[in-house]
């Protein structure tokens, strides 16, 4: 879905590793740029609890392979871009090779599904799913899906023999 | 019963369980960096007086008032929601004692999100929960 750069224009930038804290102060800024494009109440809401979902993901899985860090196009990354229909927001990460199959699969599933299959998928993986420290059994993905309200997008690049950068895209529709 | 009291965060929500009240709430912001470290007194606290209240069940004691446990959330990761759900999950134990209990859900008004997210929640504990939008 709609995930050619040049179709939207950049609201919000952020590239390189950052901890907890400084997603708070992200959302903080992001606030700010959202109040100032008057974008009303509940889509800026959306927009920063679905950025908020994403940069803790990226927050969580990143970090790995150092060495390909100090490439500028491989660091974590999120941006935040629009068009007149949708503000598209994207978050950029480092992934193990080893992990991309069942990355795939999982982002597949999420992508494919209606927004109450999503929803149903949720509760599912809610009551049944395993949860470790790391974050909430799967179920930020399907969050992000959930609080947009569109169906997720996402691309994988295989950067070497260890390691792939994952994109993943959301899409949240401007009220009119 | 010691009443558990956590003041709010930029990351974490108020928690208020008062048994001699009978009222519970969790209310603002749920995003703890350490979600288990956080909730983990939360959930301690409701194990111990889910025991206590279904003893007291047992003993033929009779409640006169409903347990009336309410979530005021603006916000909460998906981390956040597997431990409320833990949580939610202790109070149907009690529900199923037949202990009378309520769950209230606040939702500011037009805030459907949030509202999903009760739903959600409802849905995955197979319990009723009482929903209030609050007028702005």
């Amino acid at each position: 879905m709609q995930t050619e750069l040049s179709k939207f224009e950049q609201v919000y930038y952020q590239l390189g590793h950052w901890d907890y804290a400084g997603i708070g102060e992200q959302l903080y800024k992001i606030g700010e740029i959202l109040e100032n494009l008057e974008v009303d109440r509940f889509t800026l809401k959306r927009i920063i609890f679905c950025s908020l979902e994403m940069m803790e993901n990226v927050f969580h899985h990143s970090g790995k392979g150092s060495y390909i860090l100090e490439q500028n196009n491989h660091q974590s990354e999120f941006r935040i871009e629009k068009n007149p229909e949708f503000f598209r927001l994207c978050s950029g990460n480092l992934v193990n090779n080893t992990d991309v199959e069942g990355l795939r699969k999982r982002l597949q599933e999420v992508r494919d599904l209606t927004v109450m299959d999503i929803r149903k998928l949720y509760v599912n993986q809610l009551r049944f799913g395993s949860f470790s420290k790391k974050g909430g059994a799967g179920l930020g993905i399907m969050e992000v899906a959930k609080i947009s309200k569109n169906p997720i997008d996402f691309t994988i690049e295989t950067i070497d023999n260890t390691f792939s950068y994952l994109r993943l895209f959301a899409f949240i529709t401007i009220k009119k | 019963m010691r009443t558990l009291q956590i003041e709010p965060s930029d990351f974490t929500p108020k928690v208020y369980f008062n048994a001699e009240e009978q009222l519970f709430e969790i209310a603002g912001f749920s995003r703890p960096e350490d979600v288990m470290g956080f909730y983990a007194p939360v959930i301690e606290w409701i194990k111990e007086f889910s025991t206590k209240l279904i003893e007291a069940k047992l003993e033929k004691i009779q409640f006169t008032r409903t347990f009336r446990f309410a979530f005021r959330l603006t916000y909460f990761n998906s981390s956040s929601a597997k431990l409320l759900l833990q949580i939610l999950e202790k109070i149907k134990e009690l529900d199923s004692q037949n202990i009378p209990v309520s769950v209230e859900w606040y939702y500011d008004e037009g805030d459907d999100q949030i509202l999903e997210d009760g739903e959600d929640l409802a849905s995955a504990v197979d319990m009723k929960f009482d929903y209030t939008e609050i007028k702005s």
